[in-house]
């Protein structure tokens, strides 16, 4: 029963490997070239006189950003490939030829039949999506560390373990839709929709969910600003903070009020006299008389919600985890479905 | 073979049904369909088409369970486990083979899913039938597939060979071969045969029990020869006699059922 499983599975194994070898050598490429460029860049300057190290990190990531974005594309493409063209024709050919009538007659039941057809493609999805995974995981590693999270929707899809559990759920989900839809062109195309559809829909709906989220009360000083946020006074309503970034941490609080210390609702009323102060640092001076520590003075802070960096493994487990018991169960439903369905 | 073996084969009928019925939502394919067909026999099932013909095999071989009624094949409900499986061997319709696979895969498919595969038959009888063993199936004519399929089938020994319209798309020529082939296999080995044909003529030669289904209902079974007497005799069921006053044959037979031109 192997054997014809690996007969069976040679040609689309083969055409995916192939494409896949090509993927791991410009994944190679872009490890050596990110560490190069690492060492003399940005270490290089740690060790130079009057070297601006934010600059060079600036440079580096905006020189390495297209081709890890682009790295990043294809490994959470994978799963949906693997998906339609691994998972979906392995019933939807049976049934567009008709030769589940000849698999079905010899001295085999449909569900050994089906469990062996299974057991060959779902261990080399593992194995394939495993190992691409790990090669990004170390081609990226010096972007990651300068770029300084791991947490945004499109790094952790495609970094560590989680794309093991997004491949085995569409490998698992392309099978049933061959049940199903009995055509490989259709099976493919729900496969590829739903397939996108969860992956896509997961990091804001389910994602800020798998843990309860951690609140922290940030003081409103002059170092907000180096963590990406903007604060907006308008007329008529109260002042908040956008976009405030944890380092690493996966925010879930893009805007949120500035509050007093009593933790009453900031008004510009509150802050008028601010406001009227220059916005930079005149020349020379440390800052004195700036909005900026005016604002401090008035002790403000604001709430984040976020999941911490440090969760980020808990959240590789979690969602491999997740992933890994969606493909049982559907791989459970077609191995039931199958022994009732019309040949 | 001993007569004793004969015997319990011969007691244990090859299909027995009880009102057996199909039908695919509201679409009834075949309907109160009670028969029994006996061991040994070469039965044909005879009907235009959309009679129920491949309804009826497929729940024969397991592929489909009926919506009601009930059958048993070689005694058992068809299609449970490996041992039932093991048992019938089947050729649909149209023979379907994996078109990317060889001739020689498909008899190490047939080798690797069936525990009395009979590989030293299955390879003899490609050679005879003159099939390149590397040749792709997707490449074979008709007539060769339809060989294939039944090799397939013949090799794996098994004791009842269901074969859907084996002949259907078939040139005279090789309609004939394959039907001769069939033949000389039966003769050789102790298996029954059902197969199934929109063509009187295809199972007139190799057939020694029919089934009439028309209209998803069985119209007419029984062993040729009774048959033909039967209808000689004109016992209760008559057919608008042939005007030229020649005896009733099979072929009349069959078409008046089809035509419902029987009076009971």
């Amino acid at each position: 029963m192997i054997w014809v499983t690996w007969r069976q599975f040679r040609t689309p194994a083969l055409v995916m490997l192939a494409g896949c070898a090509a993927y791991a050598l410009a994944l190679c490429w872009l490890g050596y070239s990110t560490r190069h460029a690492y060492d003399t860049e940005i270490l290089g300057c740690r060790l130079a006189d009057g070297c601006r190290l934010t600059d060079q990190k600036r440079a580096f990531l905006s020189e390495f950003t297209p081709p890890v974005s682009a790295a990043q594309a294809v490994l959470i493409l994978l799963p949906a490939l693997i998906g339609a063209f691994w998972g979906a024709p392995l019933l939807g050919r049976e049934f567009e030829a008709g030769t589940q009538r000849l698999a079905w007659t010899q001295s085999v039941t449909r569900r050994r039949w089906l469990a062996a057809k299974l057991l060959l493609p779902g261990l080399a999805t593992v194995l394939l999506t495993a190992a691409l995974s790990f090669l990004l995981t170390w081609a990226a590693d010096r972007f990651d560390e300068v770029e300084g999270t791991r947490f945004t929707a499109l790094s952790f899809a495609s970094r560590d373990v989680v794309p093991v559990g997004y491949a085995l759920f569409a490998f698992a989900a392309g099978t049933a839709a061959g049940l199903f839809l009995r055509r490989t062109l259709p099976a493919m195309a729900a496969t590829l929709a739903v397939v996108a559809a969860v992956l896509f829909l997961w990091p804001s709906l389910v994602r800020p969910h798998l843990r309860p989220p951690v609140t922290e009360s940030v003081a409103f000083d002059q170092n907000v600003r180096d963590h990406d946020a903007n604060v907006s006074f308008g007329h008529d309503r109260p002042a908040f903070v956008a976009g405030y970034q944890v380092p690493g941490a996966l925010m879930l609080s893009n805007v949120t009020y500035l509050r007093t210390s009593s933790g009453a609702l900031v008004r510009p009323s509150t802050v008028q006299d601010c406001l009227a102060k220059p916005p930079a640092p005149m020349p020379g001076t440390d800052g004195a008389g700036t909005v900026d520590q005016c604002m401090t003075s008035k002790h403000l802070h604001f709430d984040v919600t976020m999941q911490p960096a440090d969760r980020y493994w808990s959240f590789q487990w979690i969602e491999l985890g997740a992933y890994t018991l969606l493909a049982a169960l559907l791989a459970t439903f077609t191995h039931h479905r199958i022994a009732q369905v019309r040949a | 073979m001993t007569a004793g073996r004969l015997e319990t084969v011969a007691m244990t009928p090859v299909i027995e049904t009880e009102g057996l019925g199909m039908r695919y939502g509201r679409r009834v394919a075949l309907t109160d369909c009670t028969l029994r067909v006996p061991a040994g026999k070469v039965a044909g099932l005879v009907g235009p088409n959309g009679a129920g013909k491949s309804t009826f095999l497929s729940m024969v071989c397991g592929l489909l369970a009926p919506t009601s009624g009930r059958i048993a094949v070689l005694g058992h409900r068809p299609g449970g486990g490996a041992a039932r499986l093991a048992e019938v061997a089947f050729v649909a319709q149209d023979a379907p083979l994996y078109p990317s696979m060889t001739v020689a895969d498909h008899l190490r498919f047939g080798a690797r899913l069936n525990p009395r595969w009979d590989g030293r038959y299955a390879r003899a009888r490609i050679e005879r039938l003159g099939l390149d063993p590397a040749q792709k199936a997707g490449r074979l004519s008709g007539g060769q597939r339809a060989q294939l399929a039944l090799t397939l089938a013949a090799a794996k020994r098994a004791r009842l060979l269901v074969l859907d319209e084996p002949v259907a798309s078939l040139d005279p020529l090789a309609r004939r071969t394959f039907l001769e082939d069939l033949q000389e296999y039966v003769a050789e080995v102790e298996v029954s045969v059902v197969l199934s044909s929109h063509l009187l003529g295809d199972l007139q030669r190799v057939c020694d029990h029919l089934i009439v289904l028309s209209a998803g209902r069985v119209q007419l079974a029984g062993d040729v020869p009774a048959l033909l007497a039967g209808h000689s005799r004109g016992d209760g069921e008559r057919i608008v006699p042939r005007p030229d006053g020649r005896p009733v044959d099979l072929e009349d037979l069959v078409l008046a059922y089809m035509a419902g031109e029987v009076v009971r």
